[in-house]
């Protein structure tokens, strides 16, 4: 995520802002500490201009 | 429109809060005119506090989100440790009282049980902050 996001030259402030989520989000998205709700992770793919596949990747955890 | 909605609530709050205040003076009369203006300008001071620090916070913020649906998560779980805790803190308070260990009257045990619920929510909020995320 932080890769799609460097290559519009956004800030994580201003991705925030775009999304409408306060910037400790995104730093905790980027950081793999946060799972998104689907309708969030939307918002971010439409803004980078990806899919939600390219920036989110599940592992299940029971395996 | 957001922030007109927010002010027109916070009025319609403290307008209510303000006649119940009185409405309990002239009702039950058992408060006097001088526990009146002091509750009255507690309360005052309390809404005061609260404005300032919502518009520190803001100032600070620009026009930076509040809350998002992390903060919304965390809050909603760290009330429910609230709960649980608060719940547990009774059955000890009143195990001890069954015990005759411990003898509170029952303003003491509301300033108990609130002060738990405002630490636990509070300190289980900042720890869950830190975290990142409820998983």
């Amino acid at each position: 995520m932080r890769e799609f996001r460097t290559r519009l030259d956004l800030t994580q402030g201003a991705l925030a802002e775009a999304v409408g989520v306060r910037r400790e989000t995104i730093v905790f998205l980027e950081g793999g500490k946060y799972n998104p709700s689907l309708r969030l992770a939307h918002k971010i793919a439409e803004k980078l201009g990806a899919t939600v596949d390219e920036l989110f990747s599940f592992e299940d955890e029971q395996g | 429109m957001k922030l007109k909605r927010t002010l027109i609530l916070t009025w319609a709050i403290s307008l209510a809060v303000t006649g119940f205040i009185i409405m309990g003076y002239v009702w039950t009369k058992k408060m006097d005119a001088q526990s009146l203006i002091l509750t009255l300008a507690v309360y005052l001071l309390v809404l005061g506090a609260i404005v300032l620090t919502r518009r520190r916070r803001q100032s600070r913020g620009g026009n930076a989100v509040q809350k998002d649906e992390r903060t919304i998560r965390l809050a909603n779980r760290a009330a429910s440790y609230s709960w649980m805790i608060s719940i547990l803190a009774i059955s000890g308070l009143m195990y001890f009282e069954y015990l005759e260990l411990l003898r509170l009257s029952a303003e003491q045990v509301l300033l108990c049980v609130l002060l738990v619920m405002l630490a636990t929510f509070y300190g289980a909020r900042a720890v869950l902050a830190k975290k990142g995320d409820i998983d």
